[in-house]
């Protein structure tokens, strides 16, 4: 969003960014299978924001994006607590490959063969349509080093569609990290 | 497979289209309060404060420069979204908001209309009463807009002092009408709304912006055409809007057809008194209700 706002009341200021940005923020976590935890999940992130409402940046949505990922990274090991505690850690689902509807299962598969961050970078830039600059502020990364682990991640990304199954288990050999 | 790995992984985006999300209220209804840490920490130090009337001199003195910054002093800051900063300049937050349009038509021989409006977000409540001065039909005649009801009621109403509640159903979608301010915060909402200049008024410049607010297809192959914009003037101190004007796109010269000024803006403390403001049945205790539920098919 352009424009400065800091200027306004905090309700009004609060509100403001929950209307302009919390579909995005619900979108993102829907993407990466929270399921019906989202809202609650945007609730949270609303609530970090309400916190720390004057030191919001200028942009806020790669922030928000950014609390939403540690949200959810939060709420996926009290999944795996809770999972581990009835003995059924194995049966769920709790990696943080998407798990959206429809999405092919080679897809899901080469996915689960990036590490988490190439993974998330790459979402970020065809899921929620950030620039660069916008999925870096979310990494906590530089930019520079960010396009540099962008190209890479889409090499490693199209060498493990290539070779995937839907079997994760069986990754092909990836390029190797340099950096 | 495309060999583009960002352009297959945008095809397969599993939530295409931005969800629909809780309204704000909800975090309102869980005691939320963008002030409250700092009424906290006003409190914490009042308690180990052994200043306390150093304190309340600060509190004084952040609210008033508080206020300034709202009001942006003599001119807008630069760099405020106008915009945005006019739909938080309207935003009730905890209080409730009255506001005073008087509407006059460009063509016909129709009086000024007076709409007053009252607003509590955070119950997502609303009433809006119309005045036509003079007698006859459309007199008076008020809208109540509470989550899940509508209530209407029509001084020229022929089945006598009665409000007509519309109560609807989880599943029928709300489409309940917008004026005055709500009108204009919907269309920020929407994004509707874009500074596109300045305009003088009673020798006052106010920020102009404008949005298209109504469009039509002449043939069922034929694109979407504007038909309908809506201008609005932002006061650059207090960021309220003071005039709404709707503009016919589908005659030469973009011709005005009515204009809504703004008389009256204020915010009332939450009270049986005020709330009273948002419901139809404490303005007319004597009327009949006449309920009856409606279907998504019949809204």
């Amino acid at each position: 969003m352009s424009g400065h706002l800091t200027v306004m009341e905090p309700d009004a200021r609060f509100e403001l960014l929950y209307v302009r940005h919390a579909p995005a923020v619900k979108a993102y976590v829907l993407r990466r299978g929270a399921g019906t935890h989202a809202d609650d999940l945007v609730t949270e992130v609303f609530l970090v924001c309400l916190r720390r409402l004057d030191d919001l940046p200028e942009d806020p949505l790669p922030w928000l994006l950014g609390v939403a990922r540690r949200v959810l990274g939060t709420h996926r090991r009290g999944e795996r607590r809770r999972a581990a505690l009835n003995e059924r850690l194995n049966q769920v689902e709790l990696a943080s490959v998407p798990e959206g509807e429809g999405l092919e299962p080679a897809l899901v598969a080469a996915l689960q063969c990036l590490s988490e961050q190439d993974r998330e970078l790459l979402l970020l830039i065809a899921w929620e349509g950030l620039t660069p600059g916008q999925a870096a502020a979310v990494l906590g990364l530089r930019a520079a080093t960010l396009r540099v682990r962008l190209h890479r991640a889409r090499s490693r990304f199209r060498v493990a569609l290539s070779g995937a199954t839907a079997d994760a288990s069986t990754c092909p050999a990836l390029p190797l990290e340099t950096s | 497979m495309n060999d583009d790995a960002i352009a297959t992984l945008v095809a397969a985006n599993p939530v295409p289209e931005l969800p629909a999300v809780e309204p704000v209220e909800r975090l309102y209804a869980l005691g939320v309060r963008a002030a409250a840490p700092d009424r906290r920490s006003r409190a914490r130090k009042v308690r180990h404060g052994r200043a306390a009337a150093l304190v309340a001199v600060l509190a004084v003195a952040a609210a008033t420069t508080v206020g300034l910054a709202v009001t942006g002093g003599s001119t807008s800051l630069p760099g405020v979204n106008i915009a945005a900063a006019a739909y938080a300049a309207t935003s009730p937050g905890p209080s409730i908001v009255e506001v005073v349009f008087v509407q006059r038509f460009a063509s016909g021989n129709v009086p000024p209309l007076t709409i007053r409006e009252w607003l509590q977000t955070s119950t997502g409540r609303r009433r809006v009463r119309n005045e036509l001065p003079g007698s006859g039909h459309f007199a008076e005649v008020e809208t109540a807009i509470a989550p899940g009801a509508v209530e209407n009621w029509d001084s020229a109403d022929r089945s006598g002092n009665v409000i007509h509640r519309e109560i609807l159903q989880r599943s029928a979608p709300v489409q309940t009408p917008a004026e005055g301010i709500e009108q204009f915060r919907r269309l920020f909402k929407e994004d509707a709304l874009r500074v596109v200049g300045h305009e003088r008024r009673a020798g006052r410049l106010l920020w102009k912006l404008e949005g298209i607010i109504g469009s039509a297809k002449y043939s069922a192959n034929a694109p979407l055409v504007p038909t309908t914009a809506t201008v609005v003037l932002v006061d650059p101190k207090t960021y309220l809007p003071v005039l709404q004007r709707q503009i016919n796109l589908t005659v030469p010269g973009r011709r005005v057809e009515g204009e809504k000024l703004l008389v009256g803006f204020r915010r009332l403390p939450v009270d049986h008194q005020s709330e009273s403001l948002l419901s139809l049945r404490s303005q007319h205790p004597n009327a009949r209700v006449l309920t009856r539920t409606l279907t998504a098919s019949q809204r």
